[in-house]
């Protein structure tokens, strides 16, 4: 059923709201962040995800599975569109911090559903039949894309301990 | 203990927000009009270049370094979509010969076999690149130099072990395929020098400074480039690539790659780069 404005308005005043974007969506943008390499476009994303929450608040079981669905697919969809018309220009973004140059340059090289598999899984502890459904993929492929993703990281980024582990 | 790419991980929480997330939710500036399928279907690559490559790839990670002169003629009547098909018997490619389009290669895969990806290895450089089957049958490589490729459809269990390139040769069931650049479009993002080539930059430029083009902008931050020498577009013309990445060619050799970003911020410019070694581009005095 359509919302009216005034109804929206409500919602995103709310506390109940206020908690959910305080405990999502800075974790919400990063993982954005980390699959479009753009923090502009995880900007866009992120806050019409929350949008469409606030539409539709009523009817979302699970908010943060609800939220991440609706943010990667519209991140993948725009990067879509970038592509086919060929107008983006991959380095018009202000460069990441320097130390974070060396991870978000392997996670760049994962497959998109990989990269938002690890993120899920490895920064935010979703559980891997929550980043099934996120990704609208089986568990099984949700735990290919982590087991192929975790080797490649290894690969890249090396497995021994860190100096201040 | 964790491992070293699970502390590197970590580090992604460093990355900051920003700060007018938060105001623009409601606003419905941003609405596109995404259908939201139930499934999308995004072509996804992922260019896998070899490992030794190292620190040039923190710059390139779409573009080679190395320089290998493979473009080779052609008819243009060739067709200029390689056509793919994967079946329980194996890897059939129906257009052995292909010709690249301006935006690069084009592939379209005829998954028969619900197999997992298509797994692209040039024979030349150590360039590969795999189409994820379950997100996009059809995809268009602009990293891929023209030239000699072995194509294979895979599952992922089988693709666990190899990730090299030069691993990735030795897969039972690749097939050939050549892309043929008859009218010259690519233009290499390649290093003549191999393996002898260093990084620099970045470089920014100081706030208020104008350039009337790129070339400009270029001479201006990157010392050491000579008068006589050529800065190019480089990569295929109808690719993103190509609107940021040049080469700089001195006596018919490419001795240096730099990536232009513009607009950031109130700065003007930054380069990343690479350059041969003792070719003085990006080494500053």
């Amino acid at each position: 059923m359509p919302r009216d404005r005034a109804t929206e308005t409500a919602e995103l005043v709310s506390p109940e709201f206020d908690r959910l974007f305080v405990e999502t969506g800075a974790d919400l943008w990063r993982a954005v962040y980390v699959y479009t390499r753009s923090r502009d476009l995880a900007e866009e994303v992120v806050s019409e995800a929350f949008t469409r929450y606030v539409e539709r608040s009523g009817s979302v079981r699970n908010p943060r599975a609800w939220l991440y669905r609706v943010a990667l697919r519209l991140a993948s969809e725009e990067l879509k569109r970038r592509r086919r018309r060929a107008t983006a220009q991959p380095g018009a973004e202000a460069p990441p911090p320097e130390e974070l140059v060396a991870v978000l340059d392997a996670l760049g090289r994962l497959p998109p559903k990989q990269r938002a598999a690890i993120v899920l899984h490895y920064r935010l502890d979703m559980p891997v039949r929550e980043i099934a459904d996120v990704l609208d993929i089986s568990v099984a492929t949700a735990k290919v894309h982590l087991h192929r993703g975790r080797n490649r990281l290894r690969q890249m980024l090396g497995v021994e301990e860190g100096p201040d582990a | 203990m964790p491992e070293r790419w699970q502390q590197e991980l970590n580090k992604i929480d460093l990355l900051e927000p920003p700060p007018s997330l938060r105001e623009r939710i409601g606003q419905g500036g941003d609405r596109r009009d995404v259908a939201m399928p139930a499934r999308h279907r995004m072509a996804t690559i992922t260019i896998s270049l070899l490992a030794s490559v190292g620190a040039g790839l923190l710059l390139w990670s779409a573009l080679p370094l190395r320089d290998r002169s493979l473009t080779t003629g052609g008819a243009s009547d060739k067709p200029d979509v390689a056509r793919i098909i994967c079946t329980e018997a194996g890897t059939t490619v129906l257009t052995p010969e292909v010709r690249v389009q301006p935006d690069g290669e084009h592939f379209a895969v005829d998954n028969q076999a619900g197999m997992d990806e298509v797994v692209i290895v040039h024979t030349g450089p150590n360039v590969s690149a795999d189409i994820d089957l379950s997100e996009a049958t059809t995809h268009t490589f602009d990293a891929l130099p023209p030239g000699d490729l072995q194509v294979g459809c895979f599952t992922d269990h089988q693709l666990e072990a190899p990730f090299r390139p030069e691993e990735l040769l030795h897969l039972d069931g690749l097939v050939p395929l050549r892309f043929t650049d008859p009218e010259a479009l690519y233009v290499s993002p390649w290093l003549d020098c191999g393996e002898a080539y260093s990084d620099f930059g970045p470089f920014f430029a100081r706030q208020g400074d104008e350039f009337d083009s790129d070339e400009e902008l270029i001479r201006s931050l990157v010392p050491g480039i000579l008068p006589d020498d050529a800065i190019e577009r480089a990569g295929y013309p109808g690719s993103a690539t190509f609107q940021w990445a040049f080469r700089i060619v001195r006596d018919g050799q490419v001795v240096a790659l730099i990536r232009l970003q513009r607009q950031i911020g109130d700065v003007q410019g930054v380069m990343l780069a690479s350059s041969c070694d003792g070719s003085g581009i990006g080494v500053n005095g």
